[in-house]
């Protein structure tokens, strides 16, 4: 009992502390097991909620994203445009491979990779979302790809889902050079723009050149693979008082059109 | 209204899990615990903060976690002040989404809290609408 209260504020307030008990107990209740799921059973409750969410996901990521329907003729343009590009710069990759062939009787041979198919699931801040996992043998450091051109890496993965970095997250970072004049940069992120950083002075960057990987990979065949396009140069800062020259990359791929890629796997 | 804010809800975890990184879930629960009021909408944060960490790839337990405190504190906050109102939504639904962000390791946390708290005044100012339409 609540000494020197009303009748009717006493009812209430006991209520109320009755109440408030209650909050507590459910809140202490669901803040445990969220702690030991948290803590103690990661790895079971992933595969399973995976199992479930997974169409799900997929059907929401395709019906918010707009349909190739709706790209305009610009756009279109625009695609073609970046398509007889890549295409270019596989001419003279193969035209500087022929010229080695013809220097040396030999050509390197990358290591044998395997390109896994995986659907993206999700777009968010820098990263994607894609359906393979561990369990299709998914591994962190593995490289995404599409057609020829670098999309990221996985940085994160579980058994169904993985996470896929792209460029133009601030973690990026490798050599890379231009397709026509095979300068010599480093890929990075300022400001949320790719860079192509670290060319000297004396070297030239052309706009409208592709940027190409130049190998970024140990043994085990981890890392950036060579000849993968990053992307187009769209302005050169190069100034006589600074070391290093620089250019803004675009990427030639529309990340948020992706509906898929191809992981390279070891 | 409350039904409509939990299909919302439902709509606002697969967004989030797929294609946006406002807390849009943080915000659907500020404006739930609103109108809902009772110990029920844990239930909810619990179960909601499961399928957001599976959506996201995420460790599962963390937005359980960070939701179930969110909503306590909007509980007991009722008690003593009025929520049913734009500042608090406004205050409530930024400092929470700032939080969210920065926890979760979100770029750019600022500028997503303050169009969540935007995203969270329309929504209540909608909701409150509704059910004064409803109630007369």
């Amino acid at each position: 009992m609540i000494p020197g209260l009303p009748l009717e504020n006493k009812e209430t307030t006991i209520g109320n502390m009755k109440r408030i008990k209650a909050v507590f107990l459910i809140f202490s209740f669901f803040f445990i097991i969220s702690l030991l799921i948290l803590f103690f059973f990661q790895t079971p409750l992933n595969i399973i909620f995976q199992t479930i969410t997974l169409p799900i996901q997929k059907w929401v990521f395709i019906s918010s994203s707009k349909s190739d329907a709706m790209f305009t003729s610009q756009q279109q343009l625009q695609k073609e445009n970046n398509q007889l590009r890549v295409q270019l710069a596989q001419m003279q990759e193969i035209k500087k491979d022929n010229q080695a062939l013809h220097d040396q009787f030999q050509t390197s041979t990358p290591i044998p990779q395997k390109l896994l198919p995986a659907e993206v699931i999700g777009v968010q801040q820098n990263t994607l979302l894609i359906d393979k996992g561990e369990q299709d043998k998914v591994h962190r450091g593995d490289i995404a790809v599409f057609k020829n051109n670098l999309i990221g890496k996985i940085a994160k993965t579980t058994p169904h889902i993985s996470v896929v970095v792209l460029l133009s997250d601030s973690s990026t970072s490798f050599t890379a050079e231009t397709a026509k004049t095979a300068t010599v940069g480093i890929v990075t992120v300022q400001d949320e723009t790719s860079i192509f950083d670290n060319v000297v002075l004396s070297d030239k960057l052309e706009k409208n050149d592709v940027i190409m990987t130049k190998g970024d990979q140990d043994l085990q065949g981890h890392g950036y693979p060579p000849n993968l396009i990053v992307g187009k140069i769209v302005s050169v800062d190069k100034q006589a008082s600074n070391l290093f020259q620089a250019a803004k990359i675009q990427s030639l791929v529309d990340v948020a059109d992706l509906r898929m890629v191809f992981v390279m796997t070891q | 209204m409350v039904y409509i804010l939990l299909i919302l809800l439902c709509i606002s975890l697969f967004l989030e899990g797929t294609v946006t990184t406002l807390p849009l879930v943080f915000i659907c629960f500020v404006c739930l615990t609103i109108f809902i009021r009772t110990p029920a909408i844990l239930l909810i944060a619990f179960f909601a903060g499961m399928l957001l960490d599976a959506f996201a790839i995420r460790a599962i337990g963390g937005t359980s976690i960070f939701l179930l405190t969110a909503v306590l504190l909007i509980l007991l906050y009722q008690r003593k002040y009025e929520i049913n109102s734009y500042p608090f939504v406004l205050i409530a639904s930024f400092i929470g989404s700032l939080l969210f962000l920065i926890i979760f390791n979100y770029q750019n946390s600022f500028g997503l809290a303050v169009i969540s708290a935007l995203i969270a005044v329309i929504l209540h100012g909608i909701s409150r609408i509704a059910i004064q339409k409803a109630s007369s």
